[in-house]
């Protein structure tokens, strides 16, 4: 199974003035031309699509439906974390992801998926799930959360039960990684509270778990072997020596 | 927030992780670049300018830069073609050491008053001073 990864779009960025949307949106286009290139069978993202308050927050919403559709058609089911830039702190425990999540159930779409049949082409995670990717890879969710769904990742993750025919588990968050050197989005880009990934916690129930997650602009291997696909473009000056991009992992 | 601070594994290339599984990272073209002229560029000495051609620039002048230096680098700046400069504040000087100013002596409003018909020019600064001091003496002063 291949997954291509991507994160931390922030379409609403704009640095010393210049909005970044269209260069963010030409980077994704790149992320589509690969995922088709690649032949994925899952395309992830591990969130902050932009903040809810921004002027620019329906036309980001707009484009991640337009994305995950044309995903759709190329026949490649996407799902969509939701990050601590993307949550809204209203009570209603929605997120910048909402939209999506409401043209999902609009219009529900499938796309086949081998000899499992067919998969739900879209789905959004603004709560923890489990659930299964087919061919026995079961799928971890750790999304942010507003503060109204607070969940404790640890204990999540410790009560989680996969199916008996699970053979690999993919974890996928947007939460604060220990032990990783916070970049701009512990400063110019911090929003939200610190929640920390239970990596301690998946490596016990699940060593050999595939463990990724978003929130940091860089890409790197983080401690732990967590992966981190980073941002497709370069926000700040901070990050001026960033190599922005997406992430393919091939889950055996 | 995050105090455990600790460099993250840089990301060279194909990485292969437990169990066996394969990550690539893939790196998008063209990406903007954000590129930094400081203090020390020899720009400000007349030098040439860094390739900045479609970049976001942000300029930091030198503690002594004029006005119209920086104007100049940035209208160099500009004719290369960047996408935006960011003008920051000069660079942080040397600290000059002042030697201590005696503090100036306080004078009373009389003494200021009497500085300044003494100063004033085609009067007669004696019949001046008698019309203001009699009116410092109504107000008190």
């Amino acid at each position: 199974m291949k997954i291509l990864v991507t994160s931390d779009w922030h379409l609403d960025a704009v640095t010393s003035g210049v909005a970044r949307f269209d260069e963010v949106a030409r980077a994704v286009e790149h992320c589509i031309e690969t995922a088709q290139q690649e032949r994925v069978d899952y395309w992830f993202f591990l969130g902050d699509l932009c903040d809810p308050d921004a002027q620019r927050a329906p036309r980001c919403a707009a484009f991640a439906i337009q994305t995950a559709w044309r995903l759709a058609q190329l026949g490649i089911p996407s799902r969509w974390l939701a990050g601590n830039h993307d949550v809204i702190e209203d009570g209603s425990g929605s997120s910048t992801l909402a939209p999506l999540v409401a043209a999902a159930e609009a219009m529900p779409l499938r796309v086949p998926m081998g000899s499992t049949g067919v998969l739900e082409a879209v789905r959004v995670f603004e709560r923890p799930e489990v659930v299964r990717l087919g061919s026995g890879v079961s799928l971890i969710a750790l999304p942010f959360v507003p503060r109204c769904a607070a969940y404790d990742p640890a204990e999540f993750v410790r009560s989680v039960h996969l199916d008996p025919d699970s053979r690999a588990v993919v974890v996928a968050g947007h939460l604060n990684v220990a032990g990783i050197t916070p970049g701009s989005e512990a400063d110019e880009f911090a929003r939200g509270r610190d929640v920390w990934l239970p990596i301690d916690a998946i490596r016990e129930r699940w060593p050999d778990a595939i463990v990724m997650n978003g929130h940091y602009h860089g890409a790197s291997v983080a401690p732990g072997d967590v992966l981190i696909p980073g941002s497709p473009a370069r926000f700040t000056h901070g990050e001026a020596g960033n190599s922005p991009g997406c992430m393919i992992v091939e889950v055996p | 927030m995050a105090t455990r601070k600790k460099k993250a594994t840089e990301v060279t290339g194909k990485v292969v992780m437990r169990p066996l599984s394969l990550v690539r990272w893939v790196q998008h073209p063209n990406p903007l670049r954000l590129l930094t002229l400081d203090e020390s560029h020899g720009a400000w000495g007349g030098g040439p300018l860094p390739d900045a051609h479609g970049a976001i620039l942000r300029v930091i002048p030198p503690a002594d830069a004029t006005d119209e230096s920086i104007g100049a680098v940035l209208d160099r700046c500009r004719a290369l073609g960047v996408a935006t400069t960011k003008l920051m504040p000069r660079a942080a000087g040397d600290v000059a050491v002042v030697a201590e100013v005696a503090r100036a002596q306080r004078r009373t409003h009389r003494e200021v008053v009497d500085a300044l018909v003494q100063g004033a020019e085609g009067v007669d600064h004696d019949a001046l001073a008698l019309v203001v001091g009699a009116i410092m003496d109504e107000e008190g002063l």
